[in-house]
């Protein structure tokens, strides 16, 4: 590219309201990037018809990013090119849905942004000098030097990132099958975790599996008088399921929006909370003090729903269990579920299954074990957040609090829908935990009309463990596999120090082998100083991005689109969709898991992947499960859709419905945790009996009362686009038009203050970096929240990059990228 | 018969799918778009309006009107803009001499001149086989998709809306899912004081 070229053309640009009036990027044309497309505008026949003979079909499959929506497409193929991209008609068409990332795969696909032959570096790394070079001589040299690095180092000197993007089933557990097999150290994505680890708490999602959520069926929305949509702009991030929302709206349901940020859905909010950022898990504590101030629990819930009734012993922090006091030993203590409750009516204790009438208030000796009720633990813990206190905390009046407080006792049901805004601090964990207790002290669980975030679970069906997908190994392996984790905050640190959790590990080469950590992981100017402790980098890609600007050996993958595959396992949608495969391969681009067995036999791990890609297929099918969901591959494939929801159960669409237990370990709601685990474990010491029960803690960096908020008094949010899905669709021309440039949303008091206006150049910094961009003037942001939205990659900006500002800061226990968690100043810069 | 369109503006949160889907079906040269998101707030795409907290911010999507009363069918010399019996204001490139007559009539803002050879961005046509060729010197705009409707289809931009937003349909048919809703819901016009009597309503 051409950076210079793209960079005077966007230079040119003035801003013009709406859209593509714009006149950027004009004329230049293409954008030519290394190892991409070098096309100059091409030039096209008429599209008339001039011949008798189309070829022209329609083929389904299932879309393909980290968005993790799973969108059904239809997809028009010409002549052997995918020309139209579409929504497929789901068996219930209320799911159909897409968005502009999905309906500009073609963009994807022959764009300028595609990798199309191997690569290895030729200057610098990050000076965008490469040469081409063949698969073999790409493949011989990257098995020869993991083989130097293998005898001097040992295995765990491999690092391997394989995570989201490209969201394929056969060709990401490729790679992990790979990475199982190389015994690499695993660099882990520590993202959304809070959120995921949250719903797992407090609901029963299955956190540690990442983004698993649980929750009542997305049709049951309309059961909900009331939603709180908190910390979350689904109008960006997930627009395929806004319809619903705004269908129920239409049929009365009320609104509540809890965010910083002014978004659309604040637009139509009959309650609209403009909270500090960060401090959501305080508001959420406040409201539960209003509850108990006005009444209104749903002390019936407490007690049979919620873990409010159990006894927490003192010593050990355990629930006290039968066995605890001579009952019979359970057949596995980790989930004995035999607990003993106090029996108001008796005046002793008795078996929880027992009990009728369970105290949730007091302090009992039972058999010599001094215990107290969870719930008490509680209301002890709500003391230290008045509501006062946390009117103040939150920036928003007391009677904001006692309003929400008030739907929640007199107004259910009610829904909420929480996103990452409230993940995305250090402080995420209260944030995005708190929120549950309200739902359980007032009831709101179990029941239609009460979901609490999104479910999504397709992946139960499929087999992965001989995919290396699950910790456990391969089943067809002796070995006993022991991989290191080091999750993405840690990750520099252990480049640099060649030290984690105390222990020696030297990192001499990275397999990045999907996702983009270098343009989206946080504190990036600390990482690329780290990458010089690297001795091979390694990306496979579909596209180029600024992890491959760093890199040493380039492997091109075809697109998901140019071959067969299962897609996502998580859907937002309550479909298991069969990807079929829409058009050939392209360029000379492999697929991943040809990349992957290609990598394995070059390292002498051949045995493992004597299945052809069909087959590796096959084997993801090969579950009870499965077949009973999907049938055989055949029949999916004539399916297309396939609904895993169990609606034939009585309340089918209720999570937790009918008294079923919840999915935690106690089958009950957790607003107290037995045991505390961060996701990551390097030596750290958190501080068990605060975190166990629901807490909350100003964030380490965006809060005003930090010292640093004196030299950098504007907070950093990092707005999701709707017209990229991270740094996926960065390089789409057409979406440029639309949207051409990094920008500062800024509210005008802002702004005024530092004399910048609409379309001034202006530089976002702090002591870690710092990136140049255009200013917007938005009145819907809060003052001393500025946005920058996300996913541009590095040549993109005028100068520095958005990442360059953020930090690799957690806090001991939730181990978390903190994007939002971040202040800088802003400054106009004179042109 | 009068075809037409209808936007809720209540619930059109400015996806900008419509956009995408004319672009890709149409196979719109670089820098054409014959649909457009318009924010309703501040100054520039997807922002508000107003004093933090108390913000608006809503959306629609604007592409030609296909007007009762057509200034720009009745400016043109060459008789290239017609207004079709069924009520679609179609532009015949065959005999469009890009004078720009109607661009200046119009007062919408939604017809674009092509000028030099058309840049696309891939060396094949996407989307419609069958959509209108692009030319040089020539003005085009959103025809409904004609050449989906001549075969029973509907418009690009109503094969998904994210917000369910849109309607189309007969509103001479007093039995089409469009006349009903016309019947019984609020709406306006863009620029009614310009009386043109557009074919798409903007549903409140």
């Amino acid at each position: 590219m051409s950076k210079d070229l793209q960079k005077n053309s966007l230079s040119r640009r003035t801003f013009v309201k709406g859209l593509a009036a714009t006149a950027c990027l004009t004329g230049a044309g293409a954008i030519a990037l290394p190892g991409c497309t070098n096309a100059t505008a091409p030039t096209q026949e008429a599209n008339q018809v001039t011949t008798a003979a189309i070829d022209e079909k329609e083929v389904t499959r299932g879309c393909s990013f980290g968005c993790m929506g799973g969108c059904y497409l239809k997809c028009k193929v010409r002549d052997g090119r995918l020309v139209h991209v579409t929504a497929a008609d789901c068996p219930d068409t209320r799911y159909n849905g897409v968005c502009v990332k999905s309906l500009s795969w073609p963009h994807n696909i022959y764009g300028p942004g595609r990798l199309q032959y191997p690569m290895r570096r030729a200057g610098e790394r990050g000076e965008g000098k490469w040469e081409q070079i063949t698969w073999d001589e790409a493949i011989d040299e990257i098995c020869a030097k993991v083989k130097d690095i293998w005898v001097q180092y040992g295995k765990t000197a491999i690092a391997s990132y394989a995570i989201s993007a490209s969201q394929t089933a056969v060709g990401l557990n490729a790679y992990h099958r790979l990475f199982s097999f190389m015994e690499t150290t695993r660099c882990g994505h520590s993202y959304d975790l809070a959120n995921a680890l949250a719903n797992y708490f407090a609901y029963g999602g299955a956190g540690s599996n990442f983004c698993f959520n649980a929750g009542n069926e997305v049709s049951d929305i309309f059961n909900a008088k009331w939603n709180v949509f908190w910390g979350i702009n689904m109008e960006l991030s997930i627009p395929q399921k806004v319809h619903w929302h705004l269908e129920a709206k239409d049929e009365g349901q009320k609104w509540i929006v809890i965010d910083s940020n002014f978004t659309f859905f604040a637009s139509k909010a009959d309650i609209y909370v403009p909270i500090r950022p960060a401090s959501d898990g305080a508001f959420a504590l406040g409201v539960c003090n209003a509850i108990l101030e006005k009444d209104g629990l749903d002390v019936e819930f407490l007690k049979a729903r919620t873990v409010a009734p159990l006894l927490v012993r003192n010593d050990t922090g355990m629930f006290l269990r039968q066995a605890d006091i001579g009952g019979p030993a359970p057949e596995d203590p980790t989930t004995d579920l035999n607990f003993v409750v106090w029996d108001e009516a008796a005046g002793t204790h008795g078996a929880i299954a027992e009990v009728a009438t369970p105290a949730l208030n007091g302090s009992f000796t039972i058999e010599g074990i001094e215990v107290r009720t969870a719930y008490d633990l509680l209301l002890e813990r709500l003391k230290e957040f008045p509501i006062s206190e946390v009117a103040n905390i939150c920036d928003v009046s007391e009677d904001l609090i006692y309003q929400v407080a008030d739907v929640f006792i007199n107004e259910g049901p009610v829904s909420i829908t929480a996103g990452m805004g409230l993940d995305h601090y250090t402080n995420g964990m209260p944030n995005c935990w708190n929120l549950y207790t309200i739902a359980m002290l007032t009831g709101n669980a179990g029941k239609p009309g009460c979901t609490l975030n999104y479910p999504n679970h397709t992946g139960a069906i499929y087999n992965t463990a001989y995919t290396g997908t699950t910790s456990a190994l391969a089943e067809d392996s002796n070995q006993e596999q022991i991989s290191i984790t080091v999750p993405a905050t840690k990750f520099t640190e252990t480049l640099e120090t060649g030290m984690y959790a105390g222990q020696p590990l030297d990192i001499k080469a990275w397999f990045i082998t999907s996702g983009n950590p270098m343009g989206i992981n946080t504190d990036r100017q600390a990482m690329i100083k780290a990458l010089d402790k690297l001795d091979l980098i390694v990306c496979a890609n579909i596209q180029t991005g600024d992890s491959i600007q760093y890199c040493d050996y380039v492997l091109p993958v075809s697109s998901a689109f140019e071959h067969e595959d299962l897609g996502n396992f998580i859907n937002q949608s309550p479909y298991a969709i069969y990807h079929n495969k829409v058009i050939d391969p392209l360029y000379d681009t492999k697929t991943d898991y040809e990349i992957a067995c290609m990598l394995a036999e070059g390292l002498g791990l051949g045995e493992h992947f004597t299945r052809t890609e069909s087959e590796h297929l096959d084997t993801f099918l090969d579950t009870d499960f499965a077949r009973l969901m999907v049938g055989t591959r055949e029949e999916f494939k004539a399916k297309g859709a396939v609904d895993l929801w169990p609606r034939q159960e009585e309340e089918g669409l209720v999570y937790g419905g009918g008294g079923r237990p919840f999915s935690t370990s106690t089958g009950r709601m957790q607003f107290y945790l037995e045991t505390t685990f961060p996701m990551n474990y390097y030596g750290q010491v958190w501080d068990t009996k605060k975190v166990a029960l629901n807490y909350w803690d100003p964030p380490l960096e965006a809060w005003h009362e930090n010292e640093l908020f004196a030299k950098y008094p504007l907070v950093v949010f990092q707005e999701a686009s709707r017209f990229r899905v991270h740094t996926m669709f960065a390089y789409v021309e057409s979406l440029r038009e639309l949207d051409p440039e990094p920008i500062c949303r800024m509210n005008p008091i802002d702004a005024d203050a530092r004399g910048i206006k609409a379309g001034d150049k202006v530089k976002v910094f702090n002591d870690r970096g710092y990136v140049i961009v255009r200013a917007v003037i938005d009145g819907g942001r809060r003052p001393g929240q500025i946005n920058v939205p996300r996913g541009w990659q590095h040549d993109q900006f005028i100068e520095g990059h958005l990442q360059d500002l953020t930090h690799s800061m957690t806090d001991d226990y939730m181990i978390n990228q903190a994007y939002y968690d971040v202040l800088a100043e802003v400054e106009k810069v004179e042109e | 018969m009068r075809y037409a369109m209808a936007i809720d503006t209540n619930r059109c949160f400015g996806c900008q799918n419509c956009a995408v889907l004319c672009k890709s079906a149409n196979n719109l040269p670089r820098n054409v778009w014959w649909n457009k998101v318009v924010t309703v707030g501040g100054d520039e795409m997807d922002t508000a309006t107003g004093t933090y907290p108390n913000n608006t911010l809503s959306y629609y999507t604007k592409a030609c009107q296909h007007c009762e009363q057509a200034l720009c069918v009745a400016v043109c010399p060459t008789g290239a803009s017609i207004k079709r019996e069924d009520g679609i204001v179609w532009v015949d490139n065959e005999v469009c001499i890009g004078c720009k007559a109607c661009i200046e009539a119009c007062p919408y803002d939604v017809r674009t001149l092509i000028e030099g050879e058309p840049e696309y961005y891939f060396d094949f046509a996407t989307g419609d086989l069958d959509a209108e060729p692009h030319k040089n010197g020539t003005v085009e705009k959103c025809d409904f998709c004609a050449h989906r409707i001549d075969k029973g289809g509907t418009p690009a931009c109503m094969e998904i809306c994210n917000g369910r937003a849109r309607y189309f349909g007969d509103i001479d048919d007093p039995q089409s899912e469009i006349s009903k809703l016309l019947a019984s819901r609020d709406y306006y016009c863009l620029m009614e004081e310009e009386k043109t009597s557009p074919s798409v309503f903007m549903l409140t």
